[in-house]
């Protein structure tokens, strides 16, 4: 089980270090999702058609992993964020860990259902209005484990009662290859 | 009246500290709900879902 490096006050149980982590999460995300967007614009010369024929291929690319059909070798950090983050004070230490964790890319990614949100956005899919909402999205459910433990303070740390499961993963995955299908098949 | 230690100008700078720190958290929080509020009027929905989803599950399953 994988356990931030936690000093001090726990980064659990309290709200306004709650609040600190999902902004952060989400400003990181919309740092990360307007760099894909701005990015996609090199390739906006491409046919919509043909774009949204590489967006069907990661949905059902990431829909096979999911499945267990192909295992694909995801570009991701593979190291954990330093412990360093958290020797600042309570709140500013967790709002760096949900900047940098936000932002996708300096921790693990061991599902490829970021990849596909990063894909839409870069593949202009997505429309640029819809990035903060995708950011607060992101935000809400990187602080979800977290809204499951508030009052919880005393205990710290990401584990104790809560069991967390490998399965989430691929269910995360599926529901986020239908939500991309969706916004395909709207428009 | 007690002799000022200087214990009170620490505890002013505190609550000044504090004060900016709530500012700066509603301001926070006012944007990120505008954000959120102005995404789903604007029919956002499913890409909400598709983020929300895709954190979730990693987030759910530890991945730190």
């Amino acid at each position: 089980m994988l356990r931030p490096p936690v000093r001090g006050a726990p980064i659990l149980g309290r709200v306004p270090g709650l609040v600190a982590f999902t902004a952060g999460v989400s400003v990181g995300g919309l740092v990360t999702l307007t760099a894909a967007h701005v990015g996609g614009g090199l390739v906006s010369w491409v046919p919509s058609g043909v774009r949204e024929g590489f967006a069907v291929a990661a949905l059902l690319l990431a829909a096979a992993h999911a499945a267990g059909l192909v295992r694909l070798r995801l570009p991701q950090r593979h190291g954990m964020i330093p412990i360093e983050r958290f020797d600042r004070r309570p709140s500013s230490g967790q709002w760096l860990f949900g900047l940098e964790l936000g932002s996708g890319l300096r921790t693990y990614l061991p599902a490829p259902a970021p990849h596909v949100v990063a894909s839409l956005v870069l593949l202009h899919v997505v429309p640029a209005s819809a990035l903060p909402v995708l950011a607060v999205g992101w935000g809400l459910g990187r602080a979800l484990p977290l809204v499951a433990r508030l009052g919880d303070g005393g205990r710290g740390g990401w584990g104790g009662r809560t069991e967390l499961s490998a399965r989430a993963a691929v269910v995360g995955t599926w529901a986020t290859v239908v939500s991309g299908a969706l916004i395909l098949a709207v428009g | 009246m007690p002799p000022d230690d200087g214990t009170a100008h620490v505890d002013e700078e505190a609550r000044a500290g504090r004060r900016a720190r709530r500012v700066v958290l509603g301001a926070g929080i006012g944007l990120w709900g505008a954000a959120a509020a102005l995404g789903l009027a604007q029919g956002a929905v499913v890409p909400l879902l598709l983020s929300f989803s895709c954190a979730g599950g990693l987030s759910v399953s530890g991945a730190v």
